[in-house]
Parts: C-alpha cells; sequence; structure tokens
C-alpha cells in the first residue's frame, strides 16, 4: 500500500508540475528578411586593369637614359673632320678626350634629337686623354656618377662609333690595370666591348645606367677597349688640372 | 472505509493468525484498535499528500512565473534584435547602393583605362617609332654636316690654292708688262718673286690634289 501510495503521489506531482508550469511565449514564426539588394559583380575589366604592369616610361628606360646623356663631338681642324663622343656633367658642360678636342679650328656638339651645338671654350686635361668643353646651349641630361664596378660586371659603352648612329654596346669588365703603358697615371678600366673610332670620350655606363668611365682607346695586343674610372679622372684633374686646347698638327 | 482496501492492505492481520508472537514484537491489540490505527496512518498519508500538492503547487506556480517573466524578456530582447535586424537592412540596402554606384563607377573607370593603355601602347609605339626616325634624322644631319665642314675646310684650302694663283697671275701679268715695255731691268727683279708665287700655286694644288684628289 505503501509503495502505491507514493507511485500515486509521484505521478500526481509530476501531472501537477507540468500542468501547472505557464509555457513562455513563442518568438514570432517568420525570420527577419534581408533585403538588401545583390550586389553588382566587378567587372573583368578591373582586375586585369589592377594587373596591368605599368610600362617604365621610356623617359626613364637605360637606353633613353644613355642616348639622351651622350653627345657627338665634331672637330675641325686642319686636317679635316673628326668625330668623337662625349658625355653631360652639366647643363653646358660635357667631358671627353683630349685627342678628341686636339687641334681643332672648329668644335660641335650634337645631340641625340639632332640639335647642333656650338662649343664656346674647350680645353683638354695636362695629365690624361681627357677634355672639357662648355656649349652654348643646353644639353639633354647630366650624367650621374657610379663606383667603379668590378671585374666581370656589365658594363654599356655608349657612343658614336665612326661617326655613325648613337650606339649601345655591352660588355663587360676584364680587370684594371696600371695605365702607366698607356700615359695615364692611375689606374685603367679594360673591358670587352667592342668599340671603335668615334667612341672615343663616350661614357661607360653600369647597369644602373651611372657613368663609370670614359672611353680612350683599344689595347691592340687583346682588342680590349680602355677607360679612364671615374676615380683615375677625378684624381687627374686634381693633381694636373686644364691647359688650352693644342693646336692643329701640333700632337 | 472499504472492506477491500482493508483487507489489501492489512497483511498485518497475518500477525494476528499466528498463534506464538516472538518476544520485543508488538502484540497486536485487536481488530478495533487497527482500524484506528489505519485510520490515523490514512489521515497523515492525506495530510502529506495535500502538503507535497500545495508544495508541488507552489513550486509549479514559482516555476511558471519565472518562466513567464523569462519568456516576456526573451520576447522584449527578440523584438529589439528584430528592431536591429530592421535598421541593419535598411543600412545594407543603403551600403549595397552606394557599392553598387561605385562599383558601376570602378568598372567605367576600368573600361577607360584599358582604352587608355591600348592608346598609351599606341603612343608609345608610335614615339619609339618616331624617335627612331629621329634619332636616324639626327644621324644624317651629323653626317651632313661632318659633310659641310668637310667642305668648309676644302673649300678654305681651295681658297688658298686660288689665292696662290691669282698672285701667281698678278706677278705674270706685272711682268708680262715689263716685257711689252721692255723694261728688262723690272721685269728681271719681279721674276723670282713671281717664280715664288707660281712654285707656291703649283705645290698648293699639288697638295690639295694629294689631300682630295
Amino acid at each position: 500500500m505503501r509503495r502505491a501510495l507514493v507511485a500515486g503521489l509521484v505521478v500526481l506531482l509530476a501531472a501537477t508540475g507540468s500542468g501547472c508550469a505557464l509555457e513562455a511565449s513563442e518568438p514570432p514564426d517568420e525570420e527577419p528578411r534581408v533585403v538588401a539588394p545583390p550586389v553588382e559583380p566587378v567587372s573583368p575589366a578591373v582586375p586585369e586593369a589592377v594587373r596591368v604592369r605599368v610600362p617604365v616610361p621610356r623617359a626613364a628606360s637605360f637606353a633613353r637614359r644613355a642616348q639622351e646623356l651622350t653627345v657627338r663631338v665634331r672637330n675641325v681642324s686642319c686636317l679635316g673632320v673628326g668625330v668623337g663622343s662625349g658625355f653631360a656633367v652639366a647643363r653646358d658642360l660635357l667631358i671627353t678626350n683630349r685627342h678628341v678636342l686636339a687641334g681643332a679650328s672648329v668644335l660641335e656638339v650634337s645631340t641625340w634629337d639632332g640639335r647642333t651645338l656650338d662649343v664656346e671654350a674647350a680645353e683638354v686635361g695636362v695629365l690624361g686623354d681627357i677634355g672639357v668643353a662648355l656649349v652654348d646651349g643646353r644639353l639633354p641630361r647630366v650624367g650621374a656618377y657610379g663606383a667603379p664596378p668590378p671585374p666581370g660586371a656589365p658594363v654599356t659603352v655608349a657612343g658614336y662609333p665612326l661617326g655613325g648612329r648613337l650606339d649601345l654596346r655591352p660588355g663587360t669588365v676584364i680587370d684594371y690595370v696600371d695605365g702607366a703603358r698607356f700615359d695615364i697615371p692611375g689606374r685603367v678600366m679594360r673591358f670587352s666591348a667592342r668599340v671603335e673610332p668615334g667612341n672615343s670620350g663616350g661614357p661607360v655606363l653600369n647597369r644602373r645606367g651611372r657613368i663609370v668611365a670614359v672611353v680612350f682607346a683599344i689595347e691592340l695586343a687583346t682588342s680590349y677597349a680602355l677607360a679612364i674610372p671615374m676615380d683615375t679622372l677625378h684624381a687627374l684633374v686634381r693633381r694636373g688640372g686644364f691647359e688650352p686646347v693644342p693646336p692643329c698638327g701640333s700632337e | 472505509m472499504d472492506p477491500d482496501t482493508l483487507r489489501v492492505v492489512g497483511h498485518v492481520g497475518r500477525d494476528a493468525d499466528r498463534a506464538v508472537v516472538p518476544l520485543g514484537e508488538r502484540h497486536d491489540p485487536g481488530p478495533g484498535s487497527a482500524r484506528t490505527r489505519r485510520g490515523a496512518l490514512l489521515l497523515a498519508s492525506l495530510v502529506v499528500l495535500v502538503l507535497l500538492l500545495a508544495s508541488a503547487l507552489a513550486g509549479s506556480t514559482y516555476l511558471a512565473v519565472t518562466n513567464k517573466s523569462r519568456a516576456d524578456r526573451w520576447q522584449e530582447r527578440s523584438e529589439l534584435l528584430e528592431a536591429h535586424v530592421d535598421e541593419l537592412n535598411e543600412l545594407l540596402a543603403e551600403r549595397s547602393s552606394a557599392l553598387n554606384a561605385r562599383t558601376k563607377e570602378l568598372n567605367r573607370l576600368a573600361a577607360v583605362v584599358r582604352r587608355q593603355q591600348r592608346a598609351l601602347k599606341r603612343s608609345e609605339a608610335d614615339v619609339s617609332s618616331l624617335e627612331r626616325r629621329q634619332r636616324e634624322l639626327a644621324a644624317e644631319k651629323a653626317a651632313v654636316e661632318d659633310e659641310r665642314a668637310a667642305l668648309a675646310v676644302q673649300h678654305g684650302e681651295l681658297v688658298e690654292v686660288a689665292e696662290a694663283f691669282v698672285a701667281c697671275k698678278d706677278g705674270l701679268v706685272e711682268l708680262l708688262g715689263y716685257v711689252i715695255d721692255e723694261r728688262f731691268y723690272e721685269a728681271g727683279a719681279l721674276l723670282p718673286e713671281v717664280a715664288a708665287d707660281c712654285e707656291h700655286a703649283e705645290d698648293s694644288l699639288a697638295r690639295y690634289s694629294a689631300t682630295y684628289g
């Protein structure tokens, strides 16, 4: 009887508990709607336009800088007309070789874009095969200097071989030798680019387009091109200075 | 009280049928007394039951009130969230419209950029071609100027040759005049000078010919 009583009690309690528990109000059936309109797709042209690499403007390219930097020097002397190369170190000042300026009665400079500038004054280095000329006009671009590259480094020589068109010729630095045998007090750079008469005075450029040397000759024994590195050039100017251009026939 | 119920419940009565009651066990006082005890027990059970029911009811009521309160809070929370969702939907719609407008603009700009890139490429090609032509013309101009300079030098030398021959010719004319006038003394004096001038002229011509062919 006692068991029956307890069981009845439990059932009663459960029924009472469940029956008396109030039901909480239900949340609304409809779910919150997202009413945003669909986003329009981005045109394929957009990522394409973003991916496109902006080409390097030609004005900043290596070739363009080299051609703007390099000038053609015409030497009219008693012996006829000679042609060499040079490069601007200021808006109206250029560097070339002594033998390019020597004996000139008239000196003219042609730029890559066809302008011809008269040379107002010119001098040659007392030491080494260097010369400077002051032009009546504005040279297209002034060059920047670089440190002499190590042997094996690629270089480019810019100039007007045989007085023809501006030409850029690649090469490699071979080594640096004592310039005494070339009448250059200081070291001289030997490199493998093919140079010809007319390249004299032209710049040797490193891979960044900076001037590292000035072409002045070809070594006949090896056919290597010879150039005066910028550090040697500075030393020659510092030690020897400049003198007037020698008259025609004196050298 | 129902006798059946008493019968079912009352298996205590078995003790009453026993002949011997062990020590320590309660002695059944008799049927009347047992009935009283059963009634008391039933009453107590009923009281307990009522108490239990009351406590269960109280508990249920408490739970129901708590649930109601919680449900109301959930409801409020849900309404609040729904309001937020509506606001967010509006914001989303607004932003989506703006994004669509910008996307359209971006697409338009991308198309423009693409057109301009094509035009730029064409221009680059044109500029490159023009620059090449400019370099060619500059080289030709420089070559022509070289020739002009060379011709100027040649001209200068030719002028020198011509001047030497003019001097030679002038001397010869003067010499001939003296000979015609039979002024041989003056002619003899002038002859070496004229001969030197003419020799110089011949030398100049020879040098010129050797240089320029």
